[in-house]
């Protein structure tokens, strides 16, 4: 069965527990995103919504609990995690590379599609410490959708977007959940709600349904 | 480890390092600077030295100024050796883990990053060298390089453990300048060495063996291959430290 069929989660988390030190951050969050689905995470700051996607995409450990993930997983944390010294190109290049991504072709055309759509092309050639916050954040996104996930895991990936660049981004979710993928969403943003087709809300280190 | 991978995070790191202007300026000015220190400080007087390398060799009768060019190429290939193999580990760590995260495996990257720094190694052995070799007449200039290589290549390795077991910047600074300026630009001159109560520390540090490579090969005819084994396994030993510590910086849950 291909990752991206129905019925099965492309994502289960059961049980996740985080502590720093003696500080509980997850006491047990637990939730499944399937295929088609675009799911928000909403809470307070220090609620613990960026560990528990950390967690999910595997760059934190958890201290229980459990992640189960089928298919390929795109991860954009909300910090641009980019090579400052490095143009936008290269840094396809190099992810690319990361991927696996043998026709090059291929990842070609998705990268000039990504270059288009979030409409910074003109600075495919620009280091990445000479781009705007949000040109930054737009190749930080970029990079996590380069290889086609089939899921899709983003920690407020558009706050330095303007205003036409974060439309296209949620044009660009709605063409993926059509497509059968899923994308999970941090958002801190009120009118985003009703974009998701479910809202979880972490509290107290629980995810409860919003 | 697929070699493709490898070269392509080879090349991208080459091009971060050559796109760091100022700090391969500074790199270059290094040996520049010592020399024209010691040139302006140093006297044309013989000075009697011991090299802890030929123990049952009589002292040597050697040229202070000569002495003091090869010294302190060594101590600027250290420095040069040191500060770039940390910036090769501790800077842009998130980026490099997100690359694990999206399919490199870590011994991908320390190859690439170990190529890297064997570029660096090989670069400063024959710049610091061309330098010294241009102000002293060695009796083995080949033997020279391969000593500044070495301190290269050692103080690469400690570099690297630095980098990777600290986290910022002006930490690693204290902690290379700290055992740089007493080892590989003080202690490892071989006028303190004769004289010295504790020689076993000398000899213990990074940067004696290759400074003695050096040494041997500028004065001596004394054979130079035990104290460059020597010097490579000290390298060796950090290098595999380093990246040990660094494969566990850079683990992810696939």
């Amino acid at each position: 069965m291909s990752p991206g069929s129905p019925g099965l989660p492309l994502l289960e988390a059961r049980g996740i527990e985080k502590a720093y030190g003696r500080t509980a951050v997850l006491r047990g969050a637990s939730f499944q995103v399937r295929p088609g689905e675009i799911v928000g995470i909403v809470g307070e700051n220090g609620s613990g919504k960026s560990t528990l996607l950390r967690i999910v995409a595997g760059l934190l450990r958890p201290s229980g609990g459990t992640v189960r993930l089928r298919g390929r997983l795109g991860y954009c944390d909300q910090e641009p995690l980019l090579f400052p010294l490095l143009t936008v190109a290269e840094h396809f290049r190099y992810f690319a590379s990361a991927y696996g991504l043998r026709d090059a072709r291929q990842w070609q055309d998705t990268k000039r599609m990504l270059l288009d759509r979030f409409g910074y092309a003109r600075w495919e050639h620009t280091m990445a410490e000479h781009l705007s916050g949000g040109t930054r954040q737009k190749l930080n996104l970029s990079i996590a959708l380069l290889h086609q996930p089939e899921l899709v895991v983003l920690d407020e990936p558009y706050l330095a977007f303007d205003w036409e660049t974060y439309l296209r981004f949620w044009d660009h979710a709605a063409e993926l959940r059509a497509a059968g993928r899923a994308v999970v969403i941090v958002s801190h943003l009120a009118h985003d709600q009703a974009r998701f087709d479910r809202l979880l809300a972490l509290r107290e280190g629980v995810l409860q349904c919003a | 480890m697929r070699v493709k991978r490898v070269l392509v995070a080879a090349g991208m790191t080459l091009r971060e390092l050559s796109r760091g202007r100022v700090a391969l300026g500074l790199a270059a000015a290094v040996p520049l600077l010592f020399f024209v220190v010691a040139g302006l400080v140093s006297s044309d007087r013989d000075i009697t030295v011991r090299l802890a390398a030929a123990p049952g060799a009589d002292p040597l009768s050697v040229d202070e100024r000569a002495q003091s060019f090869v010294f302190l190429a060594a101590a600027a290939a250290s420095v040069i050796g040191a500060f770039m193999a940390a910036s090769l580990v501790q800077r842009r760590v998130g980026a490099s883990r997100r690359l694990v995260l999206c399919g490199y495996g870590a011994g991908e990257l320390i190859a690439a990053k170990l190529l890297v720094l064997l570029g660096i190694v090989g670069a400063s052995a024959v710049y610091t060298g061309a330098l010294v070799l241009a102000l002293v007449r060695p009796d083995r200039p080949g033997g020279v390089m391969l000593g500044l290589a070495l301190s290269c290549l050692v103080y690469g390795g400690y570099g690297l453990l630095t980098g990777t077991l600290l986290r910022r910047d002006l930490e690693t600074v204290f902690a290379l300048l700290m055992l740089i300026n007493v080892d590989a630009g003080w202690l490892q001159n071989p006028i303190y060495y004769a004289g010295s109560r504790s020689r076993w520390l000398i000899e213990s540090l990074p940067g004696h063996w290759p400074a003695q490579t050096s040494f041997l090969a500028a004065f001596t005819d004394h054979p130079i291959h035990r104290a460059a084994f020597t010097a490579a396994g000290y390298g060796a030993v950090l290098i595999l430290l380093a990246f040990g510590v660094y494969s566990l910086r850079m683990r992810v849950r696939r």
